[in-house]
């Protein structure tokens, strides 16, 4: 080309420097990818490759205060699924199915609802027979996705004991994982849901470790970084007040005593007691400490081992009889006549009775236009304040409501002090309480304002009338109270005036040191009379000896071992009537108090007839007695 | 003996020791080796970025890890054979079969959308040949490279004015059409550009060219707004503007090959390490084709990516001074022709993997993973030194 009329060589030149500019763009771009702008790529290729897996920690054991275990732990080989990378799900899990036998719906179950980490498994079952994970390794290929783990699990050596009181665990769950309280757990944690479990989560749940893995882009795990695994910290045990042998005795007691009133014809509704559930509580008054706690009905933590399903929890949850209740924390009911040494104790501090005085006991009184009627219909003529106690004497306390309304008409406070004092209408601050504890009620004006804007029709009027004062002074009515409440008041009255929080947790121990030491917490000590309260122990002393629970404790060894008890009956004023609900406080020795006992069935009969005899058998296991069959009694208040 | 053919003289010349006894005009004396080495290393390279960019995807499914390398080895040979033979003969013949290539082109790209083409990942490319699949619209590249340098150079009155660029446009239209019927956006892109560089170069007034330009942009325009095209290759082809855009979506190939890219640094991770974790854990999709380029900027990193930029320079510049030194207005397009799409598709594809081009996919000459890319670049090549070679003659 020598000639060129169409500047072909400066055309060609041209197309060269748009190459060059081009290929100088590229370089330039390069350059600040791989030099400039290189750091953020490494993290970048980082965060794509590492992940890190936390390493669940081994649980802490709960013991008794005999260093019994009574949680414990235990590794399972479990068999969990990633479903990422389970290759054909319907085929892997009828393998699965049928090698576990268990059902596809129920792995289908397991692996719903579950907050998933990638790069985690989800346990489908515990405990996998050796043939079953010989198999499975065997035969990998067919079960992408399916791993073979040995897993810390929760195990319960005495089987089912105190399921309330210990609680249970499981997986932390969505809205969980929301709160201040799990901050730093990934999801797919194990935590204590309720109880011992919940209340000492941050020292039995111990530190994770984590593990970093190298995934590729399909999520597959090339390798473990192992030379920067953390092993995880286990846990801490944790030392409780329970007594193992008095908690059984106590849960025997108690589903003995519900079985024997479920027996028992009620003339009133023309039936049997439902008894539908139970709490009973054993506390020592000197420290607070729970010795035994059951809530009935039970129900199994291990169930919840490895995650409950969905089904299975529905059917906790839904179960009418409200099983994962605790009635002794949870459950605020009227405490009937159990109630009146609050207002035994406020009469005699506020002067309207005396030690020595003598008040008319008859089977009704009408006062302010109303008819208050005693337990029973007939006249038991003038009685002291300790008579009334020990015979239960709803006429006698009925006046003395009747005389605190008087002195406080304005703004009614005299019985609602004495209440609070004793710690009722507060949560009594136990640890596995926590937000689940029921303040109970002690009903006051400013209550009755708020129940009149917001429930017009039930309350129609917002001044504070004399029965309401009447009605509380005999327990009934709006006061309310849990089985745990009624024990602090009586583990007060015992220790002569010491109302102490009660507690489930003594010691956190790592092996054999001692990491926390859980001190009695005194909330107040009374300041009344002295002679006031023992004048109130003393007649206390006659309710099984003469009083209401005389025929439940006959036989019972009162000489050697003194009890000092109340029983109450509330009666609800609900529609369709409920069967009344029975209470029974006491504790012994009542010169030296060690327990407290209070027992109390849901529409489960009288105090005096279904509810004492439980307490009953609780003594005689405590102090060592030939224990005796329950039996009703007969019935009183 | 000279008879024999192009090699047969050279063979003598060495046999005998004495380079007078072919004349200096001979073809074989005029090779230019050094495009076809450069040709070779960057096929070289290919085979070992093909090697790391496949191998870990292949062990996952149980496959041989060398899968793909033993392919383009085999690939590698054929293109060789092809090179050669696409030397053997003046490229000025070609003039003349012009027009039967650009027929049997178009007829194999109607055949591949017929139910003889074979379909993969969506689009219908390939026509199966027993062992291997050959993709018409490759070759088409070459074999419109040809037609226009045979019409351009044909007829010096219309070639510069608008009858010239009517013509040309229009037999670049018909199978740039029928390669967006399978589709195949990227080559359409490549066609463009190699039908506007030969305009340029045939000489087409200036007023000319920028209508055309604007008339691209145009049709660009329409067709993103009338949504002619697919909404995958939409998201493709903006995902690159939008560099913060939804990892799961159109920009997860682009961050994992910038991830890849930019982790490279300036060493790079070195070849097969486990620490070159984007490529050896096959984050970065399609990685053995079309995102080659990554493969090379993780392991060999800037100083590796900056070599083979180089060795792209090198064989632009080589493909450009063929265009000068060639004898005839044939072959100065017909160069012209071979640089824009060289020069296109390297500025494509390695733009994609850095976020500076749209994704869209267009392999890189020699180094990209496939027969067909890798038999039209090779093909290339041979014309090229055709032209070299018979610049005297």
């Amino acid at each position: 080309m020598t000639q060129d009329p169409d500047r072909i060589r400066l055309r060609v030149a041209f197309l060269g420097m748009v190459f060059l500019s081009l290929l100088s763009a590229l370089v330039l771009r390069l350059y600040s990818l791989q030099v400039l702008t290189h750091n953020e790529y490494i993290v970048a290729a980082e965060r794509n490759r590492v992940r890190i897996v936390p390493i669940e920690p081994a649980r802490g054991r709960i013991l008794d205060r005999n260093g019994e275990v009574l949680v414990s732990i235990r590794p399972s080989r479990v068999v969990s699924v990633r479903p990422d990378q389970v290759v054909n799900r319907k085929e892997t899990f009828q393998r699965l199915a049928d090698l576990l036998g268990m059902t596809v719906e129920e792995i289908e179950e397991r692996l719903k609802d579950k907050s998933v980490l990638p790069y985690t498994a989800i346990p489908i079952k515990e405990d996998v027979p050796k043939e079953a994970v010989v198999y499975i390794e065997e035969n990998i290929d067919k079960f992408q996705g399916v791993l073979v783990e040995d897993r810390p699990i929760r195990i319960y050596p005495k089987g089912v004991i105190a399921p309330h009181l210990l609680g249970y665990v499981g997986e932390i769950n969505s809205e969980q994982l929301e709160l201040d309280r799990y901050r730093d757990y990934p999801p797919g944690s194990i935590i204590g849901k309720s109880g011992v479990e919940y209340a000492y989560e941050e020292y039995l749940r111990g530190t994770p470790g984590k593990r970093k893995i190298s995934v590729d882009a399909a999520g597959r795990v090339i390798d473990a970084i192992e030379e920067e695994r953390v092993e995880p910290v286990p846990g801490f045990d944790i030392v409780t007040s329970i007594d193992a042998r008095a908690q059984t005795l106590v849960e025997e007691s108690l589903a003995d005593g519900i079985e024997t009133a479920r027996k028992v014809f009620d003339e009133e509704s023309q039936k049997k007691y439902l008894a539908p559930a139970g709490g009973a509580v054993v506390l020592d008054p000197q420290s607070g400490e729970v010795i035994a706690m059951a809530s009935y009905p039970f129900y199994d933590p291990g169930a919840f081992v490895g995650g409950i399903s969905r089904a299975e929890f529905d059917a906790l949850a839904q179960d009418p009889a409200n099983p994962l209740f605790n009635r002794v924390t949870q459950a605020a009911h009227p405490p009937g006549s159990t109630f009146k040494i609050v207002t035994a104790l406020a009469a005699l501090q506020e002067g309207v009775a005396t030690r020595g005085g003598k008040y008319d006991c008859p089977g009704s009184i009408r006062l302010y236009d109303q008819t208050f009627r005693n337990w029973k219909s007939s006249d038991s003529g003038a009685i002291t304040l300790s008579e009334a106690l020990i015979q239960s004497c709803n006429t006698v306390f009925d006046a003395f409501g009747a005389e605190f309304w008087k002195k406080d008409r304005d703004e009614p406070k005299i019985l609602q002090n004495h209440a609070r004092a004793m710690g009722f209408g507060a949560r009594t601050g136990i640890e596995i309480g926590g937000p689940f504890e029921s303040r109970g009620r002690v009903p006051d004006q400013e209550w009755l304002i708020g129940m009149n804007r917001r429930f017009p029709a039930l309350f129609p009027y917002s001044d504070w009338l004399p029965g309401y004062t009447i009605n509380m002074a005999i327990g009934q009515g709006d006061v309310l109270a849990t089985p745990l409440q009624l024990g602090q008041a009586y583990s007060a009255l015992a220790s002569g005036g010491s109302v102490l929080q009660p507690h489930v947790g003594l010691r956190v121990m790592q092996g054999e040191t001692v990491v926390k030491t859980v001190e009695p917490k005194e909330i107040r000590k009374l300041t009344v009379d002295p002679a006031n309260l023992d004048t109130i122990r003393r007649a206390l002393e006659g309710v099984p000896s003469e009083g209401t629970a005389r025929d439940a404790f006959a036989g019972f060894p009162l000489n050697s071992i003194p009890v000092a008890a109340k029983t109450g009956t509330a009666e609800l004023q609900t529609k369709p009537p409920k069967q009344p609900y029975a209470w029974f406080a006491a504790y012994a020795p009542a010169d030296d108090p060690q327990y407290v006992v209070v027992v109390m069935l849901e529409e489960g009969g009288h105090g005096g007839e279904t509810a004492a005899p439980i307490a009953r058998r609780i003594f005689e296991g405590l102090f060592d007695l030939a224990l005796s069959e329950i039996t009703p009694a007969t019935r009183t208040d | 003996m000279s008879a024999g053919g192009v090699f047969s003289g050279r063979m003598t010349a060495r046999a005998t020791g004495t380079r007078a006894a072919i004349g200096s005009k001979s073809p074989a004396r005029h090779m230019d080796l050094l495009l076809i080495a450069v040709a070779l290393t960057l096929t070289a390279i290919g085979a070992l970025a093909i090697r790391s960019a496949s191998r870990a995807r292949l062990i996952a499914i149980g496959e041989d890890p060398l899968t793909f390398v033993k392919r383009h080895l085999v690939f590698l040979v054929i293109a060789s054979v092809l090179l050669l033979a696409a030397l053997v003969f003046d490229y000025r013949q070609l003039r003349h079969l012009a027009i039967l290539l650009y027929g049997l082109g178009v007829l194999s790209l109607v055949i591949v959308l017929t139910p003889l083409g074979h379909r993969t990942s969506g689009s219908q490319r390939w026509i199966n040949l027993g062992v291997l699949q050959a993709q018409p619209s490759e070759l088409m590249k070459i074999i419109l490279i040809i037609a226009l340098a045979a019409l351009l150079s044909w007829e010096k009155g219309a070639r510069r004015g608008l009858v010239g660029v009517v013509r040309a446009l229009v037999i670049t239209a018909i199978p740039s059409l029928l390669i967006y019927l399978q589709p195949d956006l990227g080559t359409v892109m490549v066609l463009i550009a190699v039908v506007f560089a030969m305009l340029l170069v045939a000489g087409t007034q200036v007023r000319w060219l920028v209508m055309v330009v604007c008339a691209g942009v145009l049709l660009s325009v329409a067709l993103l707004q009338l949504g002619v095209l697919k909404e995958y290759q939409v998201a493709r082809l903006t995902a690159f503007l939008d560099t913060e855009s939804d990892l799961q979506r159109a920009g997860y190939n682009l961050d994992q090959s910038k991830i890849a890219i930019g982790s490279g640094g300036w060493e790079g991770k070195g070849l097969l390490s486990p620490d070159a974790s984007q490529t050896n854990l096959a984050y970065v999709p399609e990685q053995h084709t079309d995102f080659v380029f990554t493969a090379i900027g993780e392991e060999a990193g800037f100083r590796g990516a900056v070599l083979v930029l180089g060795l792209f320079g090198l064989l632009l510049w080589r493909t450009l001074r063929v265009s000068l030194l060639s004898k005839d207005k044939f072959g100065t397009l017909l160069a012209a022709g071979i640089a824009a799409m060289f020069g296109f598709q390297v500025f494509v594809n390695i733009g994609m993997t850095i976020g500076i081009m749209p994704i869209t996919g267009i392999p890189l000459p020699f180094v990209s993973y496939g027969g067909s890319s890798l038999i039209t670049s090779f093909l290339g090549v041979g014309l090229l030194v055709n032209i070299h070679m018979r610049r005297f003659v």
